[in-house]
């Protein structure tokens, strides 16, 4: 904000271009061991679809596993890009400009890995289009007789939920980086990447009727998404609400319970990138520990209404004093492993993070909002976990049919896959495209103001 | 200019930026303008008002007799009394919030509307009022009523959840007050220095402020605190209420959503009742040069919103009962929606969300005058037919239930109010009024100091070939 | 011919727990043997299985078993959440499940309260001298997609096509329909018919029993899934239950 300061437009341009023309030096290696991890978990999954789902840990009573907390997962973190580009922009907050793309992009990577996950969970992921209504003429002798998808089920809810989302996140990242592309076509020299670039950019001379469009575009994108914002997760959330038949499932909160959740995780996410990519491109003038601090702050409160959903669940499950839910609740709590578990999710996911960015020092500090949100993004990881596995491991009062999980090393194989995937994924993207929007920080420089009263300079901006 | 800052080292200074715009404090002086308006004697207009809701008020109280001398024992027929008992707690007592939300957002454009809603604290007195004769209303414990806090005979002592709502009732209240007299103590002091004869009470009430920048850093601190703490006591206050009158261990009732939404309507609801405060104000209360249309497009804005939000609570809440198949489940929704009170429901999806989202989503609504409060008004009858649904419904309820499948044996009819029940709803929406009324002659209803602040913090300045407004972002 | 119904009657006094019917229904229907890796693993698939309670402790404790089959429940909550149609309710009353159809999400699985659905996480293995007993009616269900009871559908199939060909009325208790479990029961305890014959033995012990005075009652009546698969015993209701 206003510890900026002011930098001229060629600044800016050198700054942020530099990693796009000339790739960093730790670049290749971290992509290399980012590879290494992904190719061990892809092996995981060839293993898999050769062997059947048997490798891994799935089982009966508890069919959903690591897979569908993954996926759950990713998708929490998703939000952040919503959160941050959307709703800030549309609150008119200045201090999301430096932030913006690389929330969209840590976005559209966790949706992509999210789906991928849904490909490992399934027992015949080569017929997985069915899915989808592609109608029985375009797909050959494959496909059955007019045999539509069915629209009631939650699972088919979800890809359309993520699809638009998907589609939207692709489109808000396209719309925002045409004037950083033309920065880059003519900032670069060779001879292949000058003219992708320039069918890339569409054409963006910046003229004024061109700057027009590009000022309103996200401001109307913004307003279109926020729908999905709430819907995405809402959806994903009743693929477990709808489910009569698993203890501590059939509860009205989780809609609001998973999306506030995801807002706590994802935007915990973001602010980890930021200082991860604070420290990789070494970009001090731009991340400032004011953006830091009013992460946190969002963070706080954020995470407070989080446990505050979070109590509504537990208390009205409990409310109704039935025994089955008591007893499953008791055991979530009391029992080993997941007492344990417990106690480190709500240690990881409120009270160490949420208890650390009381302190302004704390929130200020890159290094300690690094650390305290990936803190929260284990916590919240487990948080899918312990909804998902206990409620399936004691479904009913049939206690013959109780049974227990814990994750097999496919399934962590391909867990720490979809993890690698994204950060490989936002460095790559970092490197074909400038990961911090230029115009967009330009744009705030040319806004900022300062009010003098008397002795006091306040800072102010330009509002439109 | 350029800085002396090297990424690559990371040394360097950093210079500060260089369009400056000079304000002087001196020449922006509390409006004269202003405290004259405040303390003129009242108009007509104002005095045929405060006749008719200390009427209304006085015809309410006496419902409330009437219904005492009833009795308690037929809890249906308290259902309208309920109802309009909770809905002051969710809509004037969910005004204040858009003061405290937008102090912690740091928004300028509600400045000028902050005292206004902030004023409605005092509305939670009335509803405290209202509150105290259902306390014996509800079931007592000794009759083996089930609770929120696992009351057990013999094993889990009876701790009475009339205590925990009444506490949260009453800190909420006690919040409120006290953040009203916080953000209203420089205008005190400001109206004491500039009025001849009301001295004393101004002097009493501003309790020794002078302006001093100490005072001025604790202000701004004891508001941040206080507010956080009245949004958290909002939430509690909901979830007492909706838990405690609501919420019964009938099958299928426990809704875990229905606090939140509660919470919901509460800010929904305020943001109404305050754009219909801010229209009368603006229209006939002599303000059309402080308030503008900034203010009715920025609530405006935020009444499409949450009427939006509005649906996605209540789909949610659907979407888990209706899925799910569970036939006590299924009562419920024949309860709520499609059985006997389908009119009711079908006015409050009409009211509450399809006439805010149809109107407000064109542009020429959203930002004009005479648009917000239209809509305004229409969102708080869909919210009080909201909780007529809900309330009179569950209080209606018959407990006897099939011990096989556990499910209700018989539904409730539609509650139909009688004469008695009419005038306590008059008395209800009177009574907070009648004492926003009274109060306003004390507290100028357009904050002064921050009247100041707002003209100080925004300034229009010529940027290239066109015009715009700078707003200066204090803290 | 009128519309048929399919339903079954279990007699939960009769019952000894022998597992007759969990060892014809696995013959029956190609489940793979369950080995004892299957039953760490917990990924046993017996279409039919012999649940089993202890009462009371030593020396007074009683064994109480339960078989427990795919209910067929008028109101499925497992056809709804399947995203490709795998699984839905055919005019006879059944459900069904296609297996060449099944992607293998598990979604029907974790929405049947009776826990009743299994899935393959294995390809099925035969040793080669008992594949010659693998039935010719019943497909060989590869890994990756769900199954579960179909109330031997192949056996109702046959007879219904065997009775228009050849021209006989399929009378109650004609053993080439009854399921391959109610076949093998050696004491009766399993009845299954056509409940839309008022005549036919479930539908006579259905009204007797579902009477204040009888026995019957379904399993977890408050799911509301109307099962139609009627248990007959004296219960006390457990009265815990309020949602």
């Amino acid at each position: 904000m206003q510890e900026h300061a002011q930098l001229t437009d060629k600044e800016i341009t050198d700054d942020l271009l530099s990693p796009v023309i000339r790739s960093p030096k730790w670049f290749w290696m971290t992509i290399g061991s980012l590879g290494l991890i992904m190719l061990f978990g892809l092996s995981g999954y060839v293993w898999e679809l050769y062997s059947g789902l048997g490798v891994t840990n799935v089982r009966r009573p508890v069919y959903w596993g690591a897979y569908i907390t993954n996926f759950v997962f990713w998708i929490g973190i998703s939000h952040a890009g919503i959160m941050v580009s959307a709703i800030l922009r549309l609150t008119q907050a200045e201090w999301r400009r430096p932030i913006t793309r690389a929330a969209e992009v840590l976005t559209l990577f966790s949706l992509i890995a999210a789906l991928s996950n849904i490909l490992f969970h399934v027992g015949r992921p080569w017929r997985i289009y069915w899915i989808t209504p592609f109608p029985p003429v375009v797909i050959g002798y494959d496909f059955a007789r007019g045999i539509w998808p069915n629209i009631r089920s939650p699972f088919v809810w979800d890809p359309v939920a993520v699809g638009t989302y998907l589609l939207s996140t692709i489109l808000f990242i396209y719309t925002c980086l045409l004037p950083d592309i033309a920065l880059v076509r003519d900032k670069v020299k060779s001879k292949i990447p000058k003219i992708i670039y320039s069918v890339l950019a569409l054409g963006f001379r910046g003229t004024p009727r061109q700057w027009k469009i590009q000022a309103t575009a996200p401001i109307l994108l913004s307003a279109l998404v926020l729908p999905i914002f709430v819907s995405v997760h809402s959806i994903v959330s009743w693929d477990f609400a709808v489910s009569i038949a698993v203890e501590g499932w059939h509860s009205t909160i989780f809609a609001p319970y998973f999306i506030i959740g995801a807002i706590h995780s994802g935007v915990s996410g973001v602010a980890c990138l930021m200082a991860g990519l604070l420290w990789l491109y070494k970009l001090d003038k731009y991340i400032k520990p004011d953006h830091f601090d009013a992460i946190g702050r969002l963070l706080v409160i954020v995470a407070t209404l989080w446990l505050f959903t979070l109590f509504l669940e537990w208390i009205f499950a409990l409310y109704p004093l039935e025994d089955p839910e008591i007893a499953l609740r008791n055991m979530q709590v009391f029992q080993s492993p997941w007492n344990y578990l417990f106690i480190l999710f709500l240690f990881t996911a409120y009270i160490i993070p949420v208890s650390a960015w009381l302190f302004k020092n704390i929130r200020r500090s890159a290094k300690w909002m690094f650390f305290t949100t990936i803190l929260v993004n284990v916590g919240m990881w487990l948080e899918r976990f312990l909804i998902i596995v206990p409620g399936l491991s004691r479904r009913t009062e049939l206690s013959f049919n109780w049974g227990s999980y814990s994750p097999s090393l496919v399934e962590m194989g391909l867990v720490a896959f979809t993890f690698a995937f994204v950060i490989c994924g936002i460095l790559v993207f970092a490197r074909i495209f400038p990961i911090i929007p230029p115009f967009d920080v330009k744009e705030g420089m040319r806004f900022r103001h300062v009010i003098k009263i008397g002795k006091r300079n306040i800072s102010a901006v330009v509002r439109e | 200019m350029k800085s002396e800052y090297d990424s690559k080292t990371r040394k360097g200074k950093l210079i500060y930026p260089e369009k400056v715009i000079e304000r002087s404090l001196g020449k922006v002086p509390p409006s004269k303008d202003l405290i004259d308006k405040h303390l003129h004697e009242r108009g007509s207009m104002f005095r045929i008002s405060l006749m008719f809701t200390a009427i209304f008020s006085v015809i309410g109280i006496l419902g409330t007799i009437f219904k005492m001398i009833n009795g308690f024992d037929n809890l249906s027929d308290w259902s309208v009394y309920v109802t309009a008992c909770v809905f002051i707690f969710t809509t004037f007592m969910g005004a204040p919030m858009l003061s405290m939300a937008t102090k912690v957002a740091r928004g300028n454009w509600s400045r000028p509307v902050s005292r206004l809603s902030e004023i409605f604290c005092i509305s939670g007195i009335a509803g405290l009022l209202m509150f105290l004769p259902i306390l014996w209303v509800l079931p007592s414990l000794e009759d083996g009523r089930n609770t929120l806090w696992f009351y057990d005979p013999g094993k889990v002592p009876a701790y009475s959840p009339h205590i925990w709502t009444t506490i949260a009732m009453i800190a909420f209240i006690l919040t409120a007050l006290a953040l009203l007299w916080i953000n209203a103590r420089p205008d005190f002091a400001i109206l004491r220095d500039n009025s001849k004869g009301k001295n004393k009470i101004y002097s009493f009430l501003s309790w020794g402020w002078v302006g001093s920048t100490k005072q001025w850093n604790s202000l701004r601190q004891r508001i941040s605190i206080l507010g956080i703490f009245y949004f958290m006591l909002l939430i509690t206050v909901h979830f007492c209420l909706a838990s405690d009158f609501l919420m019964t261990l009938l099958p299928g009732w426990v809704d875990s959503l229905y606090p939140a939404t509660q919470a919901h309507n509460a800010i929904q609801g305020g943001v109404a009742v305050l754009i219909i405060a801010v229209f009368i104000a603006w229209k006939w209360g002599g303000y059309k040069q402080y308030i503008g249309l900034d203010q009715f497009w920025g609530l405006g804005k935020l009444l499409f919103g949450i009427s939006l939000l509005w649906v996605w609570f209540f789909i949610s809440s659907l979407m888990v009962l209706w899925y799910g198949k569970k036939p006590n489940e299924r009562d419920v929704l024949q309860i709520l929606m499609f059985g006997k009170y389908l009119p009711v429901f079908l006015g409050t999806i009409f009211f509450i969300f399809i006439i805010p989202f149809t109107l407000l989503i064109l542009n020429n609504v959203r930002k004009s005058f005479y648009g917000p409060p239209v809509i305004a008004i229409s969102v708080l009858i869909g919210n009080f037919l909201d909780r007529f649904r809900h309330y009179s419904s569950a209080y209606s309820l018959d407990r006897t239930i099939d011990e096989n499948t556990h499910r209700f044996v018989n539904l409730p009819e539609i509650f139909v109010p009688s004469i008695v029940d009419i005038m306590v709803i008059l008395g209800a929406i009177s009574l907070p009024i009648f004492l926003i009324l009274i109060i306003s002659k004390y507290v100028p209803i357009i904050s002064l100091w921050e009247n100041r602040e707002y003209i100080i913090y925004g300034s229009h300045e010529k940027y290239h070939r066109t015009e715009v407004l700078v707003e200066g972002k204090p803290y | 011919m009128k519309q048929s119904k399919w339903g079954m009657v279990v007699d939960l006094d009769k019952c000894t727990g022998c597992q007759g019917c969990v060892v014809a229904c696995q013959s029956e229907n190609n489940i793979p043997s369950n080995e004892k890796s299957d039953y760490d693993e917990d990924r046993v698939i017996q279409w039919i299985r012999v649940e089993r309670y202890w009462e009371g402790t030593f020396p007074d404790a009683k064994a109480r078993f339960i078989p427990i089959m795919c209910q067929h429940c008028d109101e499925a909550p497992c056809e709804p959440v399947c995203p490709v149609f795998a699984t839905y309710h055919n005019s006879e009353g059944l459900n069904v499940q296609v297996y060449n159809r099944c992607i293998g999400t598990r979604f029907c699985a974790n929405n049947c309260p009776y826990q009743v659905r299994f899935f393959n996480f294995w390809e099925a293995e035969w040793p080669e001298s008992l594949k010659n007993q693998l039935n010719p009616d019943v497909t060989v269900r590869s890994r990756g997609i769900m199954e579960k009871c179909t109330f031997c559908i192949q056996r109702i199939r046959r007879t219904k096509r065997d009775s228009n060909v050849n021209g006989f009325e399929i009378e109650d208790g004609n053993r080439a329909i009854n399921t391959a479990c109610v076949n093998a029961c050696a004491t009766e305890a399993l009845v299954f018919g056509d409940m839309n014959d008022p005549d036919s033995k479930v539908s006579r012990i259905k009204e007797k029993e579902s009477k204040k005075s009888g026995r019957g009652y379904h399993l977890m009546e408050h799911y509301g899934t109307s099962p139609n698969v009627l248990y007959l015993k004296k219960i006390e209701k457990h009265k815990s239950h309020s949602n």
